[in-house]
């Protein structure tokens, strides 16, 4: 309880998962996971594939139904603060073939659900031009999406995050079939935005690449594992923990689970 | 037959049924459209299908056709269906596609039983339900049509207001639902919507055939146009247009069934798009594989004559240039003689030497070849013996942008790796 009572009194916090399991076909994937995150900072979420990272960002965008426990943002719940949050969905979410070009993708960050029958302004046009510019699309902005590359596709989703203007950007593996020079226009990007105050919450598989620009990372494994400052965390210990394979009993636990269909709290179970 | 098209615009009730069925077509390949994007096609002819039960329980209540209670019938036994696919995918192991295929063909054995119940009833009204199956546009009513066009208006006037989050649940509903848009909401509208294009369409078209109408407008105009909203303005005139064609054929052919006419030409539609169609079309691609195919032959001509150039051969006989290279010998002599009249090559006594312009764009093609042999080898790790398949494509593509890249970044070279010199 006094934990609790010292998180509500910090209010620097940009995400609190409280107690937060998950399932995704009836497997549980989360279980139990329970961090804060800080403000201003570029936070990494990393672990192997198949460790739930995805299924956490979802959890906290409310995607997903949630087994048990809670999320927030910015001590609120994600209705209350919509506005000041990103998300950037997994690029292969989206089929690229839909008829529409880099503007009219990078447009839709600026469509508000409270005025959605109404035309975009000029200024909506404009902040959506700003940030084509930033991710250096400028010269593609009429292009249909369908006819650009994986690093490009990257940066008009990251373009349409940039439009929202939000707090908190929530992207999930962003950097994924990307080339070099994309790579670096993100992480660029990134710092810039850290610097203008913003949040950036990031899901990553590796540790090998773009770990030196995070500055805070939570590392998951179904479990939580560690989270923490990035030079506080990474431990050999944790590496080995996050990385290490699956926990054999865990897994056999999922399985009879899975095949019992059983739930992963007992009803009328309240998490405190 | 010109008789039959000056009747058609000139008779009111023909007219009338014009009307009617151009308003249809159109609100179908809207509405289509946005079935075609979110993948739900096959959901539109279930909902064609299972319509049927709902129009025989309105007849049954009503003892009319009165097209008011029959298109309440055809939305609350198509939305029923709709909820029951739905149901079933997600919490039965029934993949989708299966849900469907169960789904509409019982609601319209159900149809076809409750419309033998009707047919034996002693009900006068019950005569035209039949054409429900195939659809007949003549049995249109003047209120029947005054009904559709309202309906037809309602669902523009919805589509118009509600593009923005229509679109971004059709193209990334995660990102929809990650602002703030309704998603499952939106998604009810949508279906409501096909159902509702599906109820005032079906006495014109059939229940077995509406889908035709809602998908190959859609799928058609997709090949036209890279933007949304000249999408859906194709699909409602490809609609539109196929739809009155069709009436038109099937009064003249002795007022048979509207809706087979009404596939017949969305198909003519269809079959024409993916002929034509720019970039993607038939044509289009057979065009682009002609002209790289003679672009190839014509630049390897070349080549070889400058090859036999290299070795002091420099009069060419077709005998000479069949050892060097062998060629199909009926269009290597056609292929001579083309570049005879380009100016590439000149004859004299039956041999053939390369003019200065010739000489010129052999040697580009060579260079390009050498140089890419010289890349693979020096950046792209290639063995010697590797890299000549390769650059015997590549320097058909090589454009004076990137020979000049090469040219920088192997710093002018004067030999390939096989020590044959590069031509300036």
């Amino acid at each position: 309880m006094k934990n609790r009572e010292a998180r509500m009194k910090n209010k620097k916090n940009s995400i609190e998962v409280h107690n937060l399991s998950v399932a995704y076909n009836k497997i549980p994937v989360l279980w139990d996971i329970d961090f804060e995150i800080p403000q201003g900072q570029i936070i990494g979420i990393v672990g192997p594939n198949g460790s739930g990272k995805s299924t956490l960002l979802k959890a906290i965008m409310g995607l997903v139904p949630l087994s048990s426990g809670y999320t927030k943002i910015f001590d609120k719940d994600l209705n209350a603060v919509r506005e000041k949050v990103a998300y950037v969905p997994q690029r292969e979410s989206v089929d690229w073939n839909f008829p529409a070009t880099v503007e009219d993708v990078v447009r839709m960050g600026r469509y508000k659900p409270g005025k959605l029958f109404n035309r975009l302004s000029v200024i909506d046009k404009e902040l959506a031009s700003q940030a084509i510019e930033k991710v250096k699309l400028t010269a593609y902005k009429d292009r249909q999406i369908a006819q650009l590359s994986g690093g490009q596709q990257q940066r008009v989703f990251l373009a349409r995050a940039l439009a929202q203007g939000a707090d908190i950007y929530i992207m999930d593996e962003p950097f994924v079939g990307v080339d070099v020079a994309t790579e670096k226009t993100i992480l660029d990007l990134l710092i810039t935005m850290k610097n203008e105050g913003k949040t950036v919450v990031i899901v990553h598989h590796d540790l090998q690449t773009v770990s030196n620009s995070f500055d805070y990372l939570v590392l998951l494994n179904t479990r939580l594992i560690a989270h923490g400052l990035t030079k506080e965390v990474l431990t050999e210990e944790n590496l080995q923990a996050t990385y290490g394979g699956q926990l054999n009993l865990l897994t056999k636990l999922q399985n009879i689970i899975k095949e019992k269909d059983f739930p992963i709290r007992e009803k009328g179970f309240e998490d405190k | 037959m010109m008789e039959a098209i000056i009747y058609f615009f000139t008779d009111p009730i023909a007219q009338k049924v014009i009307m009617g069925i151009a308003i249809i077509g159109a609100v179908s390949g809207v509405v289509g459209t946005f079935s075609f994007l979110r993948k739900k096609t096959l959901i539109a002819d279930a909902i064609s299908h299972s319509v049927l039960p709902g129009i025989c329980l309105g007849f049954m209540f009503a003892g009319t056709k009165d097209p008011i209670v029959l298109l309440t019938g055809a939305l609350v036994i198509g939305w029923i269906s709709v909820w029951l696919i739905d149901y079933l995918s997600s919490t039965t192991k029934l993949s989708a596609d299966t849900a469907i295929a169960l789904v509409s063909t019982l609601f319209f054995a159900i149809g076809s039983v409750l419309l033998s119940v009707i047919s034996k009833s002693q009900n006068a009204e019950q005569t035209g339900l039949k054409n429900f199956l195939f659809g007949k546009a003549a049995t249109m009513t003047t209120f029947d049509i005054q009904v559709f066009t309202v309906v037809s208006i309602a669902i523009f006037v919805v589509v118009i207001l509600f593009f923005k989050p229509f679109q971004l649940v059709c193209f990334n509903h995660e990102f929809a639902k990650s602002i703030g848009v309704k998603v499952k909401r939106m998604e009810f509208l949508l279906s409501t919507l096909t159902v509702m294009t599906v109820a005032i369409g079906i006495q014109a078209v059939g229940v077995v055939l509406m889908s035709a109408l809602l998908i190959a407008p859609a799928a058609s105009a997709r090949y036209w146009t890279n933007r949304l909203p000249i999408m859906i303005f194709l699909a409602a005139l490809f609609g539109t247009f196929s739809s009155v064609i069709g009436v038109m054929l099937s009064t003249m052919k002795n007022n048979m069934p509207t809706g087979p006419w009404i596939v017949f030409s969305l198909f003519t539609f269809t079959l024409f798009t993916l002929l034509f169609a720019p970039h993607k079309g038939w044509f289009s691609i057979k065009k682009r594989n002609l002209s790289n195919h003679k672009k190839i032959t014509e630049e390897n001509l070349l080549k070889t004559f400058y090859q036999l150039k290299e070795e002091g051969n420099t009069a060419v006989s077709f005998r000479d240039f069949l050892e060097k290279r062998a060629v199909d010998t009926h269009s290597l002599v056609r292929d001579v003689r083309r570049m005879v009249k380009h100016g590439f090559l000149v004859e004299k006594d039956k041999t053939f030497s390369l003019t200065e312009s010739g000489n010129k764009e052999a040697a580009r093609v060579l260079r390009s070849h050498r140089l890419w042999e010289l890349y693979l080898t020096k950046r792209m790790n290639f063995k010697n013996d590797h890299i000549h398949g390769t650059a015997e494509t590549i320097e058909h593509l090589i454009t004076p942008e990137i020979e000049q890249l090469l040219l920088k970044e192997l710093d002018f070279p004067t030999s390939d790796p096989h020590n044959k010199e590069i031509p300036y």
